[in-house]
């Protein structure tokens, strides 16, 4: 199930206002992006680039005084969102709602090729892994250990390699910055559920400021 | 957009820091809508002469496309009205999205969305691969790529198609469909291969260029017939 990415940013938008509102309501917006990413059967591997992340937040947790607890709370709820609603729709879809929205030619562009880009080193690092895997790495706690820097090395490279590839290519295909513009809106059970989540996130932030609950 | 002529006048290129030349003297020219080949072995040049032809590379020589243009700009960009098709397909493939990829040149090129995904749809159509086009291009074999990448060209209506190995990774009906395709495409096309000859100049195709690599000190050379 994908969202349409104009659903998918104004989730991401009201997650990320709402996070930042308060602790609780921070609490609140990582529930419902969970609920969200359950709900469209997300791949969990989706969440593995801040798992590095919610590992120190987890370790820090009980050694930080409030202030830098709620901080970390709220960080992690607009991470959370926002990976699943970069997760909920194709990031070109993403950017062509965005250029809708009045994002500027050089700033799409920006975006697609960083994006593409990531896109791409991922790719080459799975089949750097599988590589090395069909060669024998990754073997033990030992073989992780010596074949993970290799893996990240040799993406690394590629990544700078492809660099100036990425140039060329998209001068050659006359990119200048303009993707292809989103068709029409149509209302699907998706789109209902995001914009639910989305209704449910800024609720959240609403209740936090009312007077009783201050 | 109308075919291109493309003149070539003792066009060379030598890679910085390096003592001998890739390829050097090379001159030939194709009249609009001419077929022609650039036959080489593997590291003889092919791509770098492509690059060239493209507008992506400097050196020595001159690079005539279609009433002029003579390499005078300080700026490396590329040439209009060429479609530049890839040794490695994904180089130059750049959205998730088949149509939408197909579609990115057409947009940028100033037409509105709808149209440029009609152009898109009907280059897929051309080269039989429809059916790919609701796809994602992570997900496509390196020949539908092949075929993809081929489609984004084509949707531009280029006035010169610049093939770096076209039909390496395509099956047979595939390349028969896109040999067809080429051969009745009114832009001037010159293709780089290193294998298969008699099926491309049975398909109309000529020797324009062939390419010697590099040995041992000595500058590669070329044999260019004025075609």
């Amino acid at each position: 199930m994908r969202l349409d990415p104009r659903v998918a940013l104004v989730f991401a938008v009201a997650a990320t206002l709402s996070a930042l509102s308060g602790v609780a309501a921070a609490a609140g917006v990582l529930l419902v992006a969970l609920a969200l990413a359950a709900a469209m059967r997300l791949d969990w591997r989706r969440f593995l680039p801040l798992a590095g992340s919610v590992g120190i937040f987890a370790l820090l947790a009980p050694l930080s005084p409030g202030p830098a607890l709620a901080a970390v709370v709220k960080g992690l709820a607009v991470s959370v969102a926002i990976v699943v609603s970069v997760s909920a729709a194709r990031w070109d879809r993403l950017l062509a709602a965005l250029q809708g929205a009045g994002l500027g030619r050089v700033g799409v562009a920006f975006l697609a090729i960083v994006l593409s880009h990531l896109e791409s080193s991922g790719r080459d690092a799975a089949r750097s892994f599988e590589g090395l895997v069909l060669r024998g790495g990754f073997r033990g706690a030992r073989g992780v250990l010596s074949s993970t820097p290799l893996v990240l090395a040799r993406t690394l490279r590629r990544a700078l390699e492809r660099a100036d590839r990425t140039a060329e290519a998209l001068e050659l295909r006359g990119f200048s910055g303009r993707l292809p513009a989103l068709a029409r809106f149509r209302l699907r059970p998706a789109d209902v559920a995001g914009a639910a989540a989305a209704a449910l996130v800024v609720a959240l932030a609403v209740a936090g400021r009312l007077p009783w609950n201050r | 957009m109308e075919p291109l002529k493309l003149v070539l006048e003792g066009v060379g290129h030598r890679y910085p820091g390096s003592e001998t030349e890739t390829f050097s003297g090379v001159s030939v020219e194709l009249v609009p809508g001419a077929k022609a080949l650039l036959a080489g072995p593997v590291g003889a040049g092919k791509t770098t002469l492509l690059l060239r032809i493209a507008g992506l590379r400097k050196g020595p020589g001159r690079v005539l496309l279609g009433d002029g243009d003579p390499e005078d700009r300080s700026v490396i960009r590329a040439r209009p009205g060429v479609g530049f098709l890839w040794q490695s397909p994904e180089d130059g493939l750049f959205l998730p999205g088949v149509l939408e990829d197909v579609a990115l040149g057409p947009v940028n090129d100033g037409c509105a969305t709808d149209a440029a995904l009609d152009r898109a749809r009907a280059s897929l159509r051309d080269l039989g691969a429809e059916h790919l086009a609701s796809r994602d291009v992570a997900r496509l074999s390196r020949g539908e790529k092949q075929l993809v990448a081929l489609a984004g060209l084509l949707a531009r209506e280029p006035g010169l198609l610049l093939l770096d190995e076209p039909l390496s990774a395509l099956d047979a009906g595939a390349r028969r469909t896109v040999l067809a395709l080429l051969a009745a495409h009114p832009a001037t096309v010159l293709l780089a291969t290193h294998s298969g000859f008699a099926a491309l100049e049975e398909a109309g195709f000529v020797a324009a260029i062939a390419l010697r690599p590099a040995r041992e000190g000595r500058a590669g050379r070329s044999i260019a017939p004025a075609g």
